[in-house]
């Protein structure tokens, strides 16, 4: 299945749905073989709950996919600026300096050079440079802004 | 033809679309029921079938559209993913290609 969620996501779904529609479908026989609103009370009340149900799974699939794919975002975006030796690295957030003449910027720590605005050095300090200065120090350009 | 191949690559959207138009009908059926109806005990099945069934095809109008929008950044992902790989390690972007970084709840 292509998309955030997995088997135990797709069985949680089918049995809120199951169980609402169960719900649904006994609420109406209950309520139809009734003559007085007092006996089809608590057959309305099911169908309810039935409907409480079916949202409840909604709700859950929704939130699955969006926490799922949040983690994925999150791993691969750090994962794409993780630099070369973690080693002394600090997370600053200071603006991008976008440079000169739109060089690609880069810190000597990274092994991607980015275009300044690159949504994968955003908040990072880096230092604009010329392509053959980032080649030179042995750095490649960056597969998502390609600079 | 353009339009039938759009529409097979939108299932999602478009069975959203229906599921809300079933709604609509739904809700229609139940308010001919009840208006047809003399007394409260006659009236309630059609309040169960008609309003009920029609909140439940909105929530699954909902779920398809929504879901239809998480596959798309899913997607998106997958490309920003491949994108990344194939700079990172030229010629190993497809074999790494099985141990994605979707792999991160439970499944």
């Amino acid at each position: 299945m292509i998309g955030p969620w997995g088997r135990s996501q797709v069985g949680a779904l089918l049995a809120c749905w199951t169980a609402g529609l169960a719900g649904i479908a006994v609420g109406w026989w209950g309520t139809s073989g009734r003559s007085t609103p007092g006996d089809q009370a608590a057959w309305v009340g099911l169908a309810a709950a039935g409907v409480v149900a079916f949202g409840a799974g909604v709700g859950l699939w929704v939130m699955a996919g969006r926490r799922v794919l949040g983690l994925r975002q999150a791993r691969l975006f750090a994962a794409a600026v993780a630099p070369v030796g973690a080693a002394g690295t600090t997370k600053t957030s200071q603006v991008v300096s976008g440079g000169p003449a739109g060089l690609p910027v880069s810190s000597g720590m990274m092994r991607y050079y980015h275009r300044a605005n690159c949504l994968l050095v955003r908040g990072k300090a880096l230092i604009p440079a010329g392509v053959d200065h980032h080649r030179r120090d042995g750095r490649r350009p960056c597969g998502v802004c390609r600079p | 033809m353009g339009w039938l191949k759009w529409a097979k690559a939108q299932w999602d959207r478009v069975g959203a679309v229906v599921a809300l138009g079933g709604s609509l009908l739904a809700l229609y059926l139940g308010w001919l029921g009840v208006s047809d109806s003399v007394y409260p005990a006659q009236a309630l099945p059609y309040v169960v079938s008609g309003g009920f069934v029609a909140l439940v095809l909105i929530g699954v109008s909902g779920i398809l559209w929504l879901s239809a929008d998480l596959r798309d950044e899913w997607r998106k992902m997958d490309r920003l993913e491949d994108a990344w790989r194939a700079s990172s390690s030229p010629g190993a972007s497809a074999a790494a290609g099985n141990e994605r970084l979707e792999m991160v709840g439970p499944r």
